[in-house]
């Protein structure tokens, strides 16, 4: 049993991170149309940044973690600025817009290593003193109930940002119909931008959240992008809160199977899980519109 | 009116295709003899990595050139080409471990060749239904998976240890083996890579080839116009998918030694490199691709560490201001020139 409620954690947590990918993909995905493959390389670059500003100048964690997002944040924005709306207001067809945020993963990736070199790095832990908490008669770090607390929080603050506030009602509008939405006197391209430089904050947020328990690796974005998109899958791609189960459920398959099948399959297991909702049921659990 | 001239008309296309063949047989040649330049055996092996990506950059082409279908998989039909080879020609693995009997090397590239197409045909079935985002997605999973079977089925591929001392392709009583003459090897890959090259220009100029390039400008429409989409998809792929299981093969028993790593998704960004960086939907596009990065490739080799970081922005920039690929340079110039032309005229 402890060893089941051990696995459970950390399949929250994996699933929590991939959450905030997937977030960042459906939200994306609704506001725009396209698919940004550059979402879970800015994960592990938002990690290298905290890791920078919390492991090696040592500024307090609470800080680090703010800068960190709010550089990611801008970095988003950069990006749908410089190169998607170009690409967009050219006309260029989908496929090269697809293409483009392909290549600057590769980019981003690549300038983490040359930055920060391609050994893996220990990421100080957040919490001094006595690192764990019982539940019951399980002992759990204090990192991984933080990422499943401050991914949970992100999540509920999300939603009421949506749904509540006035930007965020512009944005769903603008992702609805943009021209209707544009003469309304929404800025569709502000709205646009503000959606890709949130996405980035989510994944910034999530790579720091992990890294105490990955480490902060020019690679990590390579593991763990193709299970982001697994959770946007399978819980219904463009559904936000299909996201969030989807991803879940992929972090938690993914320790279960690892931990009793084998953990040379579990990344083929959760592929052909992905392959399988795509084919017969590419609306996912949440009934996502992705057919156009 | 833009004038044809002798270049642009049938005729003059097939003299420049004789004269480049004449050439890439001729002066590596005249290398050999120490006639020109100077005897650099490396040069052999870069000048059979361009007629190998040449393969590939063209199979892609006729998926994402002429069908406008993506895929970012494609280094995967590579692996099942290239282990399906390995493994149907060696003596202690696969085939030969099983049974004790072992294709001669050209047979069983093309058999490998036939599977990848078999699987491309069957990754197709359901690719064909999905739009382009989901494409994307489904064959780089694809991609995944064949690299996870490739990297933990040690049993039948060695796992990330890799498969060493592949047999060399003899045909007719001659070795091709790169070990004593590369020369060689160049020849037989140029004469598959004029093969290949003939038969896609055979298909594009087909009935095949126009309903390819319906689909591509228009689904719906091409649907309407009696184009069986799913089946044009699917053999689209399946085409792509052996040409690439194809040049897979070749690549194999040139080196001599496999593993995974080759394999990795990298692989199949370098690809879409390759074909957009020369230009897709035309037949020289995808040579010069093949050539100038390979070339680029081999020549960053000291930089090791930032090869990806250039091809990440050599990528960038392309899509951004030249979408055409070098192919298309010289109508992006004459555009340009002609719209100054007429702005001069005009102001």
């Amino acid at each position: 049993m402890s060893t089941f409620i051990s696995l459970l954690i950390g399949g929250l947590v994996l699933g929590c991170t991939y959450g905030m990918l997937s977030l960042g993909l459906s939200l994306i995905y609704q506001a725009s149309g396209f698919m940004n493959f550059t979402q879970a390389n800015l994960l592990m670059f938002g990690a290298f940044v905290c890791y920078q500003f919390f492991g090696v100048w040592g500024l307090p964690f609470v800080i680090s973690l703010i800068l960190s997002v709010a550089i990611m944040f801008g970095v988003g924005c950069l990006i749908e600025r410089l190169v998607i709306r170009r690409l967009v207001e050219k006309h260029a067809k989908n496929v090269y817009v697809v293409l483009s945020t392909i290549a600057i993963s590769i980019i981003i990736e690549n300038l983490a290593m040359l930055i920060w070199n391609s050994r893996q790095h220990y990421f100080p832990s957040i919490f001094s003193g006595s690192s764990s908490v019982k539940i019951g008669s399980v002992s759990v770090g204090k990192e991984s109930l933080l990422c499943i607390v401050v991914a949970l929080v992100a999540m509920v603050a999300l939603h009421f940002f949506l749904n509540k506030t006035k930007f965020g009602t512009a944005m769903r509008a603008a992702a609805m119909n943009k021209t209707a939405a544009s003469c309304m006197g929404i800025n569709v391209n502000r709205t646009i931008s503000m959606t890709y430089g949130i996405a980035a904050a989510l994944a910034c947020l999530g790579g720091i959240l992990i890294a105490p328990k990955m480490t902060a690796y020019y690679q990590v974005g390579n593991q763990i992008s193709m299970k982001s998109f697994a959770g946007a899958v399978i819980g219904g791609y463009g559904n936000i809160y299909g996201a969030i189960v989807g991803a879940l459920f992929v972090g938690l398959l993914e320790t279960f199977v690892g931990a009793y099948i084998s953990s040379a399959y579990k990344e083929l297991i959760v592929y052909g899980v992905m392959i399988v909702f795509m084919i017969v049921k590419p609306s996912g659990l949440f009934n996502a519109k992705v057919y156009e | 009116m833009k004038e044809q001239g002798f270049f642009q008309s049938k005729k003059g296309k097939t003299v420049i295709a004789v004269v480049a063949i004449a050439l890439a047989i001729i002066i590596p040649l005249m290398m050999d003899n120490n006639i020109i330049f100077t005897q650099n055996k490396y040069f052999y092996v870069l000048l059979c990595l361009i007629g190998i990506y040449t393969i590939v950059t063209s199979g892609l082409d006729i998926l994402f050139g002429y069908t406008g279908q993506i895929s970012f998989g494609h280094a995967g039909f590579f692996c099942i080409g290239a282990y399906g080879s390995v493994l149907l020609s060696h003596t202690q693995w696969g085939l030969g471990k099983a049974t004790g009997y072992v294709l001669t090397p050209i047979l069983s590239i093309f058999i490998a060749a036939c599977i990848a197409a078999a699987v491309g045909a069957l990754l197709a079935i359901p690719a064909s239904k999905l739009v382009f985002h989901f494409l994307s997605m489904l064959t780089i999973a694809f991609n995944q998976i064949v690299y996870l079977i490739a990297n933990n089925f040690s049993w039948l591929t060695n796992g990330s240890i890799g498969i060493t001392s592949v047999p060399a392709v003899t045909l007719f009583g001659i070795s091709f083996a790169t070990t004593t003459s590369k020369l060689k090897y160049y020849y037989l890959v140029l004469f598959f890579v004029v093969v290949f090259l003939l038969v896609k220009t055979h298909i594009v100029n087909s009935r095949v080839g126009r309903g390819l390039i319906a689909i591509r400008e228009n689904p719906t429409a091409a649907n309407g116009c009696g184009v069986n989409v799913a089946k044009y998809k699917i053999m689209s792929f399946a085409i792509s998918a052996f040409y690439v299981g194809f040049a897979g093969g070749l690549y194999v028993h040139m080196i001599g030694f496999i593993s995974p790593d080759t394999f990795v998704q990298n692989t199949s960004v370098i690809f879409i490199t390759m074909l957009l960086f020369g230009g897709s939907g035309n037949l020289v596009g995808p040579i010069l691709g093949a050539a100038v990065i390979t070339i680029i490739q081999e020549g960053l080799q000291f930089l090791a560490d930032y090869r990806m970081l250039i091809y990440g922005i050599v990528l960038l920039l392309i899509i951004l201001f030249q979408p055409q690929g070098i192919a298309g340079l010289g109508n992006t110039i004459s555009g340009a020139v002609s719209k100054r032309k007429r702005g001069a005229a005009n102001g």
